[in-house]
C-alpha cells in the first residue's frame, strides 16, 4: 500500500446550497491526486482510495 | 483533519489487504473487539444464495468467533440461509459488558432479516432476529448503532431494501429482543452489485449530545443528515454535485460536529461540512 497524506485547500461549490437546510452546510471539492475509487474508515481514520497515484 | 479551509486526508492508491482466516469469505473484514470477543468474521464461503447483491454470488455460511482466551466458536447456518454480509459488528446492545454481534442474514426463500448474535450458557447463537422482508433477494444494510434517542436505549438503524424502498428503521433491543421503533423514507447506504456497505456515518452533527445519522438520499443525489431524538426528524439535506458513490468518512473539525467526505460519481471528493 502507498500513503500519501495530503494538504489540500478546498473549494466552495457554487450553487450547492439551494434551500434553508443546506445553506447551513457547505460542500467542497477536494482536489484528489486521481479519481476517487473509494473511502474506507481504517482505525477511526478516513482513507481515500485513489487509484494510479503513482 | 480540517483546519479552517486547510484539510488533510490520507489517500492510498492500494488499499491493505491483510492476509484473511483461513477459511475467511473473500474480502472478508476482520472485525476486532475490546471486550471478550478479540475477533469475528464470516466464514464457510457458500454459493447456495443465488442473489450477488455485495458483487459476487459467494456469501457466508458461518460466522467464526475468536474469544480473548484464544478460544473460537463457530455459529453455522442451516442450509437455507447464508450471512449476506461483509462484516460482523460488534456492539454491546444490553450494557452487561458483553458484546453481541449484529449481522445481517438472508434466508433463501424469505429474503434478509437483521440477526444478533450473543453468548447464552457459554455458546454463541442467534437470539434475536428481525422478521425476513418476506420473499427471495430483499435486503437489508445496517447502517449503525447507537443510543439514537438518547434515553439509554441501543439501536441498530438499517436500511430496508436501499436500492429500491430506501427505508431507514430504527429497531431497538429490548429485553432481549429487538422491535422496530422509528422509520424514516428516502435513503440509501449501498449500491446494488458493490462491496461499499459504509455509505452511512454516525456522529452528532446538530450539537444536541445523540448520535446522528448522515446517508445518501434515496438517489443518491443529496446527503440527508437524520436524527431520531426526540423523533424521526431531518436535520439537513445538502444537494451534492454528482450522485454519492462511496463510503462515506468522517473528518474531524477542530471544533463542532465532523466533516463528511464523500466519492462522487464523477470521480472527483466531496466535503461537506457545517458552517458555523
Amino acid at each position: 500500500m502507498k500513503r500519501l497524506l495530503l494538504a489540500v485547500g478546498v473549494a466552495a461549490w457554487a450553487g450547492a446550497a439551494q434551500n434553508a437546510q443546506a445553506a447551513e452546510w457547505r460542500v467542497s471539492h477536494v482536489d484528489a491526486p486521481a479519481r476517487v475509487s473509494g473511502i474506507e474508515t481504517v482505525a477511526g481514520e478516513t482513507q481515500v482510495n485513489a487509484g494510479g497515484l503513482w | 483533519m480540517l483546519t479552517g479551509e486547510r484539510i488533510s486526508l490520507t489517500f492510498v492508491d492500494v488499499a491493505a489487504q491483510p492476509r484473511p482466516p483461513d477459511g475467511a469469505l473473500p474480502d472478508a473484514k476482520v472485525t476486532t473487539g475490546k471486550d471478550d470477543i478479540a475477533r469475528a468474521w464470516l466464514a464457510e464461503p457458500t454459493t447456495r444464495y443465488d442473489h450477488g447483491i455485495l458483487g459476487n454470488k459467494i456469501e457466508a455460511g458461518s460466522l467464526v468467533i475468536e474469544t480473548r482466551d484464544g478460544k473460537r466458536q463457530t455459529v453455522r447456518l442451516k442450509d437455507d440461509a447464508v450471512f449476506e454480509d461483509l462484516e460482523p459488528r460488534l456492539a454491546c446492545l444490553d450494557r452487561d459488558g458483553h458484546d453481541e454481534i449484529v449481522v445481517v442474514k438472508s434466508y433463501l426463500k424469505r429474503g434478509s432479516s437483521l440477526a444478533v448474535i450473543a453468548e447464552r450458557r457459554g455458546k454463541y447463537e442467534i437470539v434475536a432476529e428481525t422478521p425476513p422482508l418476506g420473499q427471495p433477494h430483499p435486503w437489508l444494510d445496517p447502517a449503525g448503532i447507537a443510543d439514537f434517542t438518547g434515553g439509554g436505549t441501543i439501536g441498530i438503524a438499517l436500511v430496508r431494501q436501499p436500492h429500491v424502498i430506501g427505508s431507514l428503521e430504527l429497531w431497538s433491543w429490548r429485553d432481549g429482543a429487538l422491535g422496530k421503533t422509528a422509520e424514516l423514507p428516502d435513503i440509501a447506504n449501498h449500491i446494488a452489485g458493490t462491496r461499499a456497505i459504509d455509505m452511512a456515518a454516525l456522529a452528532d452533527f446538530d450539537g444536541d449530545g445523540i448520535a446522528d445519522i448522515v446517508a445518501p438520499s434515496l438517489d443518491r443525489s443529496r446527503l440527508r443528515v437524520v436524527s431520531f431524538a426526540p423523533k424521526p426528524r431531518e436535520i439537513a439535506s445538502v444537494p451534492l454535485p454528482a450522485k454519492a458513490v462511496t463510503n462515506l468518512g468522517l473528518v474531524a473539525e477542530s471544533s463542532g460536529p465532523p466533516a463528511i467526505a464523500v466519492g462522487l460519481a464523477d470521480g472527483s471528493l466531496a466535503v461537506i461540512r457545517r458552517a458555523l
